[in-house]
């Protein structure tokens, strides 16, 4: 009898300081202590969790094609705990660092053979990550960015929108400082989403965050560390229209980085890469993969 | 299989392989195939992609660009101008026989090729699809990262205005190698075989230098673009295209890919095969 798909499926647990993240791991079923297997971290976008659409699509497309995956909810999102909607970028280059670390463990898993898969916000953070972690050995980046600052002008193109973000920054700090809380913003005023393209979002995904969260992703420059992944392969993908982060920021990530880079600008995909099952982008991934990191 | 052909220019024949694609039914779709700077017709990319594209049931056309190969013109003058005027000819030469649907011709250009294939799409409204791979936009750019040292630019600006003055002054233009205006690596200069042109008139540096194709590009609105590069490329530096893709209009595609060199489709690459055929496909399938 073929082993369900379910029998594969483990849910984990990682320790963030006081903080328990739920994860799922998933093991070919090839995978033994006598022939480890090739694994991918796989990271979520902007407040979403381990089960929106461009997580598990992401993480079933590298199952199809022989790795283990492990996804994981970052602090305060999915079913991991932490205050509600409190991303904070360096925090999530820590909990990536702690999968890192739990993999290793895994007798299943080649613990020189590991990647990260992350889409927009979790391509920026797998991009970070690899740049500052050499047990990284491959990275796919999916809509990601290197320069918070310059992905929110692109976001808030007026001078009006512009100074409404900004405005909502200091009024953020000050409300902290103030009363100690955070000040709650709605999630379109961080990062705006046209209408139509609202379905990609994780179900259940955060619809408010605190201002720090902005301020954080404002300071992220995965920039500065791309350059530092090289020679291990990098692969940025991005939607050549991209109506969410600006196709930009693959470009100049691109621009930053060593070889082997590959930098895949796809005019018939937007934001949500993965969830939008394009076999155009299954088959340049698993190119991708077959050149650099065969299963 | 394919013929030999010829057709007009500016008053110029030029000389033309033609060929029926594997599979289908006419009128095929098509695609034409142009070399690089001073290459012609039967160099290894050309050899490459004319079959690749038949085997996915295109026709396909590769010729001589005027004073390349076999065809009639002044040797060594490559002026972008003139190129892309040749490019459009072969366009409507290839539209309008029998066996190909002129609604559904493709230029497909490498390096020099693929600049004049995209400023060429820009001004013939009839050509349906470009494939530009290790082309570039502005000229002058270009040049700068060729000559990327201060003595190297100090030279190569000494040649431009030598030769403009001896415009000026309606002098005969100078002949300069080759590698003077495009430096090429010693371990990739066995794609540029024997047939190709080694020396240049001046005027191709000139012309080159001062022609920017980013101008056109947005004209191309509508009709599918795919960039290709090489992400380490060494003689023309991926900037080209992606400068190019910033100034095109949707639908493009930018396609950067590492591991391969600036002469990719001789290189019989399997990831840059599939690109193409999955982009065609999308954009410019046969059925």
């Amino acid at each position: 009898m073929a082993e369900s798909e379910e029998t594969m499926q483990e849910r984990i647990e990682l320790k963030y300081g006081d903080l328990k993240l739920a994860g799922i791991l998933y093991l070919p079923p090839s995978a033994s202590a006598e022939t480890p297997c090739a694994a991918f971290v796989v990271l979520h976008g902007f407040g979403g969790h381990k089960d929106g659409g461009s997580s598990r699509v992401g993480a079933q497309m590298l199952e199809e094609f022989g790795y283990a995956t492990l996804r994981i909810d970052m602090p305060g999102c999915g079913e991991s705990e932490g205050e509600r909607g409190r991303v904070i970028c360096l925090e999530q280059v820590d909990c990536v660092k702690l999968a890192l670390d739990y993999l290793e463990t895994r007798s299943e898993v080649d613990s020189t053979r590991l990647g990260l898969m992350g889409s927009s916000f979790g391509g920026a953070v797998s991009v970070y990550t690899a740049g500052t972690d050499t047990r990284v050995a491959a990275v796919i980046s999916a809509g990601g960015w290197g320069d918070g600052e310059r992905k929110f002008r692109g976001q808030h193109p007026t001078p009006e929108a512009w100074k409404k973000f900004t405005g909502m920054l200091d009024r953020g700090r000050k409300h902290k400082a103030e009363t100690g809380q955070s000040l709650m913003v709605p999630r379109y005023d961080i990062v705006p989403i046209p209408e139509h393209l609202r379905g990609g979002l994780s179900a259940g995904g955060h619809t408010e965050f605190p201002a720090e969260t902005a301020q954080s992703m404002f300071d992220f420059r995965a920039d500065d560390v791309v350059g530092d992944i090289a020679p291990r392969p990098l692969l940025l993908l991005h939607s050549a229209n991209d109506s969410v982060t600006p196709t930009e920021q693959s470009i100049e990530m691109f621009k930053r980085a060593g070889q082997p880079t590959d930098l895949i600008l796809l005019s018939d995909v937007d934001h949500f890469t993965f969830g939008e099952n394009n076999p155009r982008v299954r088959a340049i991934v698993g190119d991708w993969l077959g050149r650099y990191f065969s299963a | 299989m394919e013929r030999e052909v010829s057709f007009s220019s500016d008053g110029l024949t030029l000389s033309g392989l033609m060929g029926l694609p594997d599979k289908g039914n006419a009128p095929h779709p098509a695609i034409i195939v142009m070399h690089g700077f001073g290459g012609h017709k039967d160099g290894p990319q050309q050899r490459w992609s004319a079959p690749f594209y038949r085997a996915m049931g295109y026709a396909t056309l590769r010729f001589d660009f005027r004073g390349c190969g076999e065809s009639e013109g002044p040797r060594g003058r490559v002026v972008p101008n003139e190129e892309i005027a040749d490019a459009i000819a072969a366009f409507r030469f290839l539209a309008g026989q029998d066996e190909i649907d002129a609604s559904r011709v493709a230029l497909s250009g490498t390096s020099y090729g693929a600049t004049v294939a995209v400023a060429a799409a820009s001004r013939e409204p009839g050509v349906a699809a470009v494939i530009a791979q290790g082309g570039w936009g502005n000229g002058e750019r270009m040049f700068r990262h060729l000559h990327a040292t201060p003595e190297s630019w100090e030279k190569f600006s000494q040649l431009l205005a030598e030769g403009r003055s001896q415009r000026q002054a309606g002098e005969e233009p100078m002949m300069v190698h080759r590698y003077d205006l495009i430096p090429v690596p010693e371990r990739l200069r066995g794609n540029i075989d024997p047939r190709s042109i080694f020396d240049f008139s001046i005027e191709t540096g000139i012309e080159t230098f001062d022609f920017n194709t980013e101008d056109e590009v947005a004209s191309m609105a509508g009709r599918p673009l795919l960039l290709v590069h090489s992400a380490g490329d060494d003689v023309i530096h991926p900037e080209g295209s992606y400068d190019l893709f910033a100034a095109a209009q949707q639908p493009a595609d930018l396609q950067i890919v590492s591991g391969v060199d600036h002469f990719m489709f001789g290189e019989d690459d399997m990831r840059v095969a599939h690109m193409i055929e999955d982009w065609l496909g999308r954009y410019f399938p046969v059925d």
